[in-house]
């Protein structure tokens, strides 16, 4: 059998076995990978340098269809050979060390104390400050956690929870459903989220498949950065929970200064929920017009400084700055989680004064 | 009625279909996955029709699958000279939306991370632009 046959042969068993995985039959799906992977491996061994770029698509293919079969081992072992070969092109070098990296997550979490959820969220900023594989510690760090509360309240909603409006979830949502942080592929700056499995069976007050957790976060992350509330409204139909996830995703999404483009997608997925500039836009101005009541015909002020105490019972929080501190009201509707990693870091309030006091219409951190 | 913008030109092209049933949208419901599969309908038929490039070859990658084009008619015994064709799929988002996803396609080839040279194709649904490019590595 020629390179060129073994090749076509690949191709149609990847098609079949994603045909499969769609079908969410994952043992037949990754059965075929693996038939796959082995011609696509043969077509590779029969390739000379004398087609380099060709070399390079088939040693990342069949790499790439080895993960798919989750045979971690071999993918390892297949790709390590492959960079060997001499006369690989430089792309198929850094996308052969991407696909060994993950297969070295993936190992590492199979030999784990703690088992995930099926489907993982990658998240990749990209732009502004953001370097391959780097990007400033504290952006990062308020991403993540912005991260964590939707997934929290995503999880909330699930098990049919009232909205949570202070404190951090209960701790047997944290510690039943804990999002882990596992390092991915560099690629500008990337991350990803695996949700740790339930311990308790009847964690979750009816059935629930695990992977509804992922896909239902990710359709509001979705629906949330388009500004589209019907979608929104379909999956989450309490106003005070889909204020909450828009709320939180316009916290997400970039202002340009740090980064410019962030992307969400399930592992596996070829397109994710993109979330720039724009969106953080739009989302504010939702966030403004809904938090606008009768007869606030006036323009909000704009109030910079440094949040210096937060009493969400008394209903206020304390700007700081060069000059006398100022207290704005109106801030029970805050939730916890968005105020909270705001405290003694630099916002931007905008706040109306209809009389003597100023009243919050919108806060974020400035970055 | 989509508008199709490439090499600087802007032009229009119908494209007409047979609507699906309810027994055939119900297995296919998976939002994401019809955004990208309408997204490689409607990319190849436009590389077709502007660039004369059709299909030839599939590959795997990590995350989904890449395509290969090359001229209509071409007998393609390897990927030498044929050109990978990226699609991209923007449900909701308007023209500049599209616009930048295509830049940061072309970034990506600009920075040598990815196995170009390559024809990006970026559709809007909502916007109904399917916008065109040759990217090259540096």
């Amino acid at each position: 059998m020629s390179w060129l046959e073994s090749h076509q042969q690949s191709e149609i068993l990847a098609s079949e076995a994603e045909a499969h995985i769609r079908r969410r039959e994952y043992l037949a799906g990754e059965q075929l990978y693996q038939q796959a992977a082995d011609f696509e491996a043969a077509a590779f061994d029969q390739l000379d340098e004398l087609k380099p770029r060709t070399l390079g698509i088939i040693g990342v293919s069949a790499a790439a269809l080895l993960l798919k079969a989750r045979n971690f081992t071999e993918t390892e072992r297949f790709a390590l050979r492959a960079l060997n070969r001499s006369g690989l092109p430089k792309f198929a070098r850094f996308e052969l060390r991407q696909i060994l990296q993950d297969a070295w997550v993936e190992e590492d979490k199979l030999g784990a104390d703690v088992t995930f959820l099926p489907g993982r969220v990658l998240v990749a900023v990209r732009g502004g400050l953001v370097m391959y594989g780097g990007a400033p510690l504290d952006m990062i760090v308020n991403k993540i956690k912005s991260i964590q509360a939707i997934f929290f309240r995503t999880i909330e909603h699930t098990r049919g929870d009232p909205l949570r409006r202070q404190a951090q979830p209960a701790q047997e949502v944290i510690e039943a459903c804990r999002p882990w942080l596992i390092q991915a592929p560099a690629g500008s700056y990337q991350f990803s989220v695996a949700v740790q499995k339930p311990t308790q069976p009847d964690f979750f007050r009816k059935e629930v498949d695990p992977q509804v957790i992922v896909d239902k976060f990710l359709t509001v992350l979705r629906s949330s950065a388009a500004d589209d509330m019907d979608s929104l409204a379909a999956i989450v139909p309490e106003d005070d929970y889909r204020a909450a996830f828009v709320r939180l995703t316009r916290d997400l999404a970039p202002t340009g200064k740090l980064f410019d483009q962030m992307e969400v997608r399930g592992v596996g997925d070829a397109q994710g929920v993109q979330i720039g500039v724009a969106t953080r836009t739009q989302l504010t101005k939702r966030i403004n017009r809904e938090k606008k009541g009768d007869g606030d015909a006036e323009r909000p002020e704009t109030l910079r400084g440094v949040l210096r105490a937060v009493h969400l019972d008394k209903d206020w929080v304390e700007l700081g700055g060069e000059k006398e501190p100022i207290r704005i009201y109106g801030v029970q509707d805050t939730l916890d989680d968005v105020i909270g990693p705001m405290v003694n870091r630099a916002v931007v309030v905008r706040a109306r004064r209809p009389k003597k006091q100023y009243q919050l219409v919108d806060i974020e951190l400035e970055e | 009625v989509f508008v199709v913008e490439h090499r600087g030109q802007g032009a229009q092209g119908c494209i007409s279909w047979t609507a699906p049933s309810e027994a055939i949208k119900a297995p296919w419901a998976n939002h994401d996955e019809a955004t990208r599969d309408g997204a490689y309908a409607i990319c190849l038929a436009t590389t077709e029709a502007v660039e004369g490039l059709v299909a030839v070859r599939r590959a795997e990658n990590r995350t989904g699958a890449d395509f290969y084009v090359a001229p209509r008619g071409t007998s393609v015994r390897d990927f030498e000279t044929s050109l990978r064709l990226e699609v991209s799929g923007v449900d909701r988002g308007e023209r500049s939306v599209v616009v930048q996803r295509l830049q940061q396609k072309k970034e990506q080839a600009r920075r040598g991370k990815s196995n170009l040279p390559a024809l990006a194709a970026v559709v809007g649904f909502k916007c109904g632009l399917v916008a065109l490019a040759h990217v090259e590595p540096q």
